[in-house]
């Protein structure tokens, strides 16, 4: 019998020790014809499902298993044979990994006991057991451990493994083990230890190694392998190796033969139900929809009773009732406790989930679909993603984890991988760079300036070699941030757990892929920190106002929210903020809720959408006219002006046009958005074709919209998710043009968030007529708040105050307000410099309108952090009082923020002078007009896609400018332009589509 | 040059497929008669030095015990050590 499988094999998830990734590893083993492969990385499983899916679509059977390291430290390689032996090889696992300190898996050789069925071992390489007391000349141990394996696995389930990697005592040892497994009857097994997939690999191998070791290759020396040949070899190659030994080759295809092992969960993996016992989960969850439409749909009921008939059932078909049930429970939890949430993504198009008040859009009013959530054909579990106010998110993890059990719940890990800075600093250290050279190499990440210093030409191309190589690779684990695994069967029968570096965290070893493509529950328990300042500022408008907004119930036209969107008055506002969101919105100009989730959909970071964004914005303002590619999409389209936007309006064009079903709609869209095969797309598109025809449509037409569809579903925007956020962008418009104070309170009490710093908010703010008043030491509080409608800044903003500083002021001031410098010193000993800056942040002018008198009055004091004796006599010195400028630069210095004024004020007359115009004048310049304008830097960016054009937005004492820099004017004064500090620009005025830029042409700094 | 890899003196081979048949050492030729050991090493890829080399441990028909290599980089053959 010709041929073998390779049952010993690590990919880069045995961290910082293989170099492949199972994705290389299994087009190798396709290449080389290998029937199967197993994958055996340390202690745990983390490729496994990669691999699994890698591995079936190349029609490579996939072999389950790790390499455990035993309390010893010996090496056992253990490999799923069945189902029930891929469960005990994850409790084996999580067992090692929890019962030792992390990073420190340790498998004690007692637990294999009674938990060995359906596992096959091999006995490892030169650090197993056995190989490894025959390397020290202890054939008597060697066959004692050979033996206990036996009597734990049986002579089925055990073979002797052997690996020749032309080393000098391979062919003893292979002997040895030989002689060793007829004499207790066992069956031999051929492996080579491969820890990459081409022999190439053995360098970036050998760095990881190095790396893994802290050291440079040339200090890590004697933990490096010998030689190249822990590749994965051919069949041919392994022969020639085991040309002795036939049967140790003929076994690794018998052993393949054996290990089936699937990882799809689905089935099993259904969370637990809570459910009162008369009751199934379905109709547990009717019950609760059914009692809950009165109050989400006060009116006319019919449209909302259908649509949850429909859902209801093909939840039913699903079998998700459960799922729905689990969500509704937490979200429930959430409101009891106050905590904000707002279910995102895709879920929103399910009425269900606005009855559950998972979700808080109206699917019916905003015309979602549902099908882009669930049907019956979907094979994905449903995605349902809830934003939690960040501040109290760990509550509801702590419920989860309590309600469902410590063995049920995990979560999601999330690999840390190897990015261009990180891979510079390993690779050149374990290259041995000098430390300084790598510094430079790391900050500047350029090498086109030649070969750096002290570095020879071969080293320097290995450099650039192995740095692209690492760039990908796993560094460690870390957990994902919101995701959370729940299942019915504990869970360390499904998935290997480890510990986390939080403490009492456990963590499963897949991330948010592998455990979405094995079909395990996952939710995301996602923080945001805008809810937290809506809940604020809703308690705020409380506590002033005496009303307690309902989000829910509020109307969504109000005029002043228009207002200020078609304005582009924004800053703070929830999405809709950040530069190129502003820019869209003068030319979009939203009138209705549908409007703004356009907007929200279309402008996000990343490369502008060019094919769907211009159209959409030429229709929008009449220049171009509103066409569709046929006139079945009209009602599909008109919402969006015959553009496709949507994610939704795709999987509804292939219903309506090309007769799909739901569920197969989704697939196309689904397939579409991840660059499917040639092959699959050409399937589709037939299909497609064919059931429009069947239609009446023609042939050519309906080409044309496949072709459409194609090229808007890799960026089309998922409509509820788009949906949801617009709604979060409503409320905190709102809020903030009805109650500014609040808000900008709230806000500024949850930075940093958003797109701006704090000043610039609380610059708006101020521009809107909110009152921003400074720290003050017997007025404030440790966070901002509301005093006589105005918003007081808290202690928190003035720098170097600590919780245990501003604990120290409350505490003292307890007692009684401070009534001087002294007495503020002597009652808190703050250290000397914490005091300066209290009082450059304006927090002791009611004692002295001088800040500098203060200051020198501060320094005066025989002042020790601790101690505090008589004031120095004043020996009559004068000091000039401190101007409006200093105290602004001072403010700004220590805060971040200039609460009564703003520091452009300090140098307009300057600029009067030299003609610079205010971002106000602007507003009646003439497009074409040259100009001078001059401002603080706020936002500066230069998007890869805008081809070295850099994009400015400078702030005044009056608002922004925006600023359009070529990429010549930038380089030509490159300094300048990233310089900080307050800049002066001059160009000319750009008027269109209600936009206004200056287009630079020159740029001056000032002090 | 690194002192655990110092090159061995030069040497002609006649060989089968990858293994040594026979070498000249002094003036004659020597034929292989046993291959004892083959073992291969390759490491310093990251210095000036790289070594890559695939040893021999033969006993010849004079009776000698030898240890030939074949670097790998240059595909010379030398002879490492010789035993009597």
């Amino acid at each position: 019998m010709n041929g073998y499988a390779e049952l010993h094999c690590h990919s880069c998830f045995s961290l910082l020790d293989g170099a492949s990734t199972p994705e290389m590893l299994v087009r190798r083993a396709a290449e080389l014809g290998l029937p199967a492969l197993a994958l055996t990385d340390h202690n745990g499983l983390y490729g496994a499902v990669r691999f699994h899916t890698a591995a079936r679509e190349r029609g490579i059977r996939p072999i389950i298993g790790a390499e455990m390291t035993l309390a010893d430290g010996a090496h056992l390689v253990l490999l799923a044979e069945t189902r029930a032996g891929y469960a005990n090889l994850c409790r084996l696992i999580s067992r090692a990994q929890l019962e030792g300190s992390k990073d420190n898996a340790r498998l004690k050789m007692g637990w294999l006991r009674g938990w060995t069925e359906g596992l096959i071992a091999l006995t490892g390489c030169r650090q197993g057991p056995v190989a490894r007391t025959l390397l020290q000349g202890q054939r008597d141990k060697a066959l004692a451990a050979l033996q206990r394996l036996k009597t734990l696995f049986g002579p089925e389930h055990l073979y002797v493994e052997l690996q020749h990697h032309l080393l000098r005592e391979d062919d003893a040892l292979l002997a040895d083990l030989a002689e060793l497994s007829e004499h207790l009857g066992l069956p031999t097994a051929a492996a080579n230890n491969v820890h990459y997939a081409y022999r190439e690999g053995y360098r970036l191998h050998d760095v990881l190694t190095a790396i893994r070791h802290n050291a440079s290759l040339h200090q890590a020396q004697k933990h490096l392998r010998p030689n190249s040949e822990f590749f994965l070899k051919s069949p041919e190659e392994m022969g020639a190796l085991f040309a002795a030994y036939p049967d140790a080759l003929d076994n690794t295809l018998r052993i393949a033969r054996r290990c089936n092992v699937d990882l799809h969960f689905r089935a099993e993996a259904l969370p637990p139900q809570p459910v009162a016992t008369h009751q199934t989960p379905d109709q547990r969850l009717a019950e609760l929809c059914r009692a809950a439409l009165p109050k989400r749909y006060p009116q006319d009921r019919n449209a909302a009773e259908r649509q949850l008939h429909h859902e209801l059932r093909v939840i039913w078909e699903t079998h998700l009732a459960g799922y729905c049930l689990l969500v509704w429970d937490i979200v429930r939890f959430a409101e009891e406790r106050g905590i904000q949430v707002r279910g995102r993504g895709s879920a929103a198009n399910s009425i269900v989930a606005y009855l559950l008040r998972i979700t808080n859009v109206d699917p019916l009013a905003h015309n979602l679909l549902f099908e882009r959530f669930l049907s019956t054909e979907a094979r994905v579990m449903p995605d349902i993603d809830l934003d939690f106010c960040a501040r109290r998110r760990e509550e509801v993890i702590q419920y989860v984890y309590e309600r469902y059990g410590e063995a049920h719940v995990g979560m999601v890990c999330n690999y840390v991988t190897y990015r261009k800075r990180s891979a510079v600093r390993d690779v050149g250290k374990a290259l041995g760079l000098p430390p300084d050279t790598v510094d430079s190499l790391a900050k500047s990440l350029r090498w086109e300036d030649g070969l750096p210093e002290g570095v020879s030409q071969g080293i320097w191309n290995e450099f650039r070699a192995l740095w692209e190589q690492i760039q990908g690779l796993p560094r460690h684990l870390s957990i994902h941030v919101g995701g959370m695994c729940i299942t019915a069967k504990p869970l360390n029968g499904l998935v290997p757990l480890e510990r986390a570096t939080m403490p009492g965290r456990v963590v499963v070893q897949w991330d948010k892929d592998g455990v979405e493509d094995a079909g395990l529950i996952k939710l995301d328990l996602l923080s945001l920190r805008t809810l937290s300042a809506v809940e604020e500022c809703l308690q705020l408008v409380e506590q002033n106002h005496g009303i307690r907004i309902d989000l829910d119930a509020l109307p969504l036209d109000d005029p002043a929210v228009y207002d200020a969107l078609q304005r582009a008055d924004t800053i703070g506002a929830f999405q809709v903020e950040s530069r190129a969101q502003q820019q869209a919105l003068v030319k979009m100009k939203p009138r209705c809720f549908t409007d703004i989730v356009v907007e929200v959909a279309i402008i996000r970071p990343g490369p502008l959408l060019g094919n769907m964004v211009h159209p959409f914005f030429r229709r929008r303002q009449g220049l171009e006219r509103v066409t569709y590619a046929h006139s079945m999409l009209k009602p599909i389209l008109e919402e969006t002006l015959g553009v496709i936007v949507f994610q939704e309006q795709v999987i509804r064009v292939a219903m309506v046009m090309g007769g799909f079903t739901p569920g197969e709609a989704d697939l196309l869209r689904r397939a579409m958005s991840r660059h499917r095969a040639e092959e699959e797309m050409r399937a589709f598109r037939e299909r497609f074709v064919l059931g429009a025809v069947s239609q009446g449509v023609s042939r050519k037409a309906a080409e044309r919209v496949f072709s459409q569809l194609a090229g808007f579903a890799s960026y089309g925007f998922c409509k509820s998710h788009a949906a949801a956020f617009a709604k979060t962008a409503y409320d905190t418009l709102y809020l903030r043009a009805h109650y500014p104070a609040e808000y900008t309170c709230a806000l500024l009490n949850h930075q940093p968030m958003g797109f701006y710093p704090p000043r610039v908010v609380a610059g708006d703010a101020q521009r809107h007529g909110v009152k921003v008043l400074p720290v003050h030491v017997n007025r404030s509080e440790d966070r901002c708040t509301m005093q006589d409608g105005a918003v007081r800044l808290g202690f928190a903003y003035v720098d170097g105050l600590g919780e245990a500083a501003i604990a120290r002021i409350l505490k003292a001031r307890e007692k009684g307000v401070f009534l001087s410098l002294a007495d503020f010193c002597r009652r808190t000993r703050l250290p000397r410099r914490l005091v300066e800056n209290l009082i450059l942040a304006g927090g002791m002018d009611d004692w002295s309108g001088d800040r500098r008198r203060s200051l020198w009055e501060l320094g005066r004091l025989r002042y020790t952090e601790n101690e505090l004796s008589l004031a120095l006599p004043d020996n009559g010195v004068r000091l000039k009082p401190m101007t409006h400028g200093e105290e602004l630069i001072g403010e700004v210095a220590v805060t971040g923020l200039a609460a009564e004024g703003h520091v452009m004020e300090l140098v307009r007359d300057r600029l009067d002078q030299m003609g610079v115009s205010t971002s106000r004048d602007l507003e009646t310049a003439k497009s074409g007009e040259r100009v001078k304008v001059a401002g603080m830097v706020v936002v500066r960016q230069a998007p890869p896609t805008a081809k070295g054009f850099v994009f400015l937005t400078l702030e005044d004492e009056h608002g922004l400018v925006n600023v359009i820099v070529r990429p010549d004017v930038f380089q030509q004064q490159k300094a300048a332009w990233v310089g900080s500090g307050i800049l002066v620009v001059e160009g000319r005025v750009q008027k269109a589509s209600g936009r206004v830029d200056v287009l630079a042409e020159g740029v001056g700094g000032m002090q | 040059m690194n002192p655990f890899w110092i090159p061995g003196q030069p040497i002609e081979i006649r060989r089968s497929g990858e293994s040594p048949q026979a070498f000249r050492w002094e003036k004659r030729w020597h034929r292989v008669q046993d291959v004892s050991a083959h073992w291969r090493v390759h490491t310093l890829w990251w210095t000036e030095d790289e070594v890559c080399r695939d040893y021999w441990e033969v006993t010849t028909d004079s009776g000698l015990l030898s240890v030939l290599y074949r670097d790998m980089l240059s595909d010379a053959w030398h002879l490492e050590r010789i035993y009597e």
